[in-house]
């Protein structure tokens, strides 16, 4: 397998790992956002566009930073942790995890460790990957099909 | 820049700057104009950035309780910040050996304020962040 194909299929795996906690997420942004797609287009598309993952953080900060206490990327689970604060410490935090299984692993398989740049593409990827799930999520979720 | 040089200042940017900006944000609460006036000035020249801080800097602040107003202690620690960015072009290999002083320092200045507002955009989102929660 090559290395292009080896990070694919890392990718993969990788995502489908995080797909529970992606439906958690969206189902809390479609509580907390009912009516306001545009927030999360928004952060679809800082997400799909960017080639850094400081700008979809920056991003997520400043929604937060707008919004009034208790709302919208505010909202506050039981534990009164914020919408919008736990997005950003799941990104930089678990899907930093999931990022270094990936490069790892590819390193493992090819016998050649993962660059710098290969690793913020692959923490790019998988971001992107978080996002479309917790997006669909929010759909089906403002859509009142959610279970 | 070369698209080698952008690719390395993203890199920089996510793997340094951030967290750099993180941790300086920590110890102030700036308030939203002067956020609003350090990211405009950020989108210039070096020089009127390192201008507009420095004056900052400078500017006669009313004391806050007998003590230096947190405002102008945050544009001293940003003069210092800016020459530690401006040091990381040379660090970074931003500007290439052999052009004379004088393109050595405008070219330093041109990757410099590149740097800087990567700097100054995490700071402003972070400072807007931890506002949002105080």
């Amino acid at each position: 397998m090559n290395r292009e194909m080896a990070f694919v299929r890392e990718l993969a795996m990788q995502a489908d790992t995080f797909y529970s906690e992606s439906e958690g997420f969206g189902r809390w942004a479609a509580r907390a956002l009912p009516g306001k797609r545009a927030q999360i287009t928004g952060l679809e598309s800082i997400a799909n566009s960017s080639l850094k993952i400081s700008d979809v953080l920056d991003y997520l900060k400043k929604q937060t930073a707008k919004a009034k206490a208790g709302k919208e990327w505010r909202q506050q689970d039981k534990a009164h942790k914020e919408l919008g604060h736990q997005l950003i410490t799941f990104i930089r935090d678990d899907l930093r995890v999931k990022r270094d299984a990936v490069c790892n692993s590819v390193g493992d398989s090819t016998g050649q460790g993962a660059s710098e740049f290969e690793k913020q593409q692959v923490f790019l990827a998988l971001i992107r990957e978080f996002v479309r799930q917790v997006a669909a999520q929010y759909e089906l979720g403002v859509s009142g099909h959610d279970g | 820049m070369t698209a080698d040089q952008e690719a390395r200042l993203r890199l920089f940017s996510d793997n340094e700057l951030l967290s750099e900006a993180e941790h300086f944000a920590s110890e102030f609460d700036l308030p939203s104009a002067q956020i609003s006036g350090l990211l405009a000035f950020s989108l210039g020249e070096w020089s009127e950035l390192e201008r507009f801080v420095g004056h900052q800097a400078d500017r006669n602040w009313q004391e806050v309780r007998g003590g230096e107003h947190p405002t102008k202690t945050f544009y001293k620690e940003m003069k210092k910040k800016l020459t530690w960015l401006r040091e990381q072009t040379a660090a970074w290999g931003f500007v290439p050996d052999g052009l004379t002083k004088n393109e050595t320092r405008d070219r330093t200045s041109q990757v410099a304020i590149r740097i800087a507002r990567e700097f100054i955009q995490h700071l402003s989102a972070q400072l807007l962040f931890q506002k949002g929660g105080r």
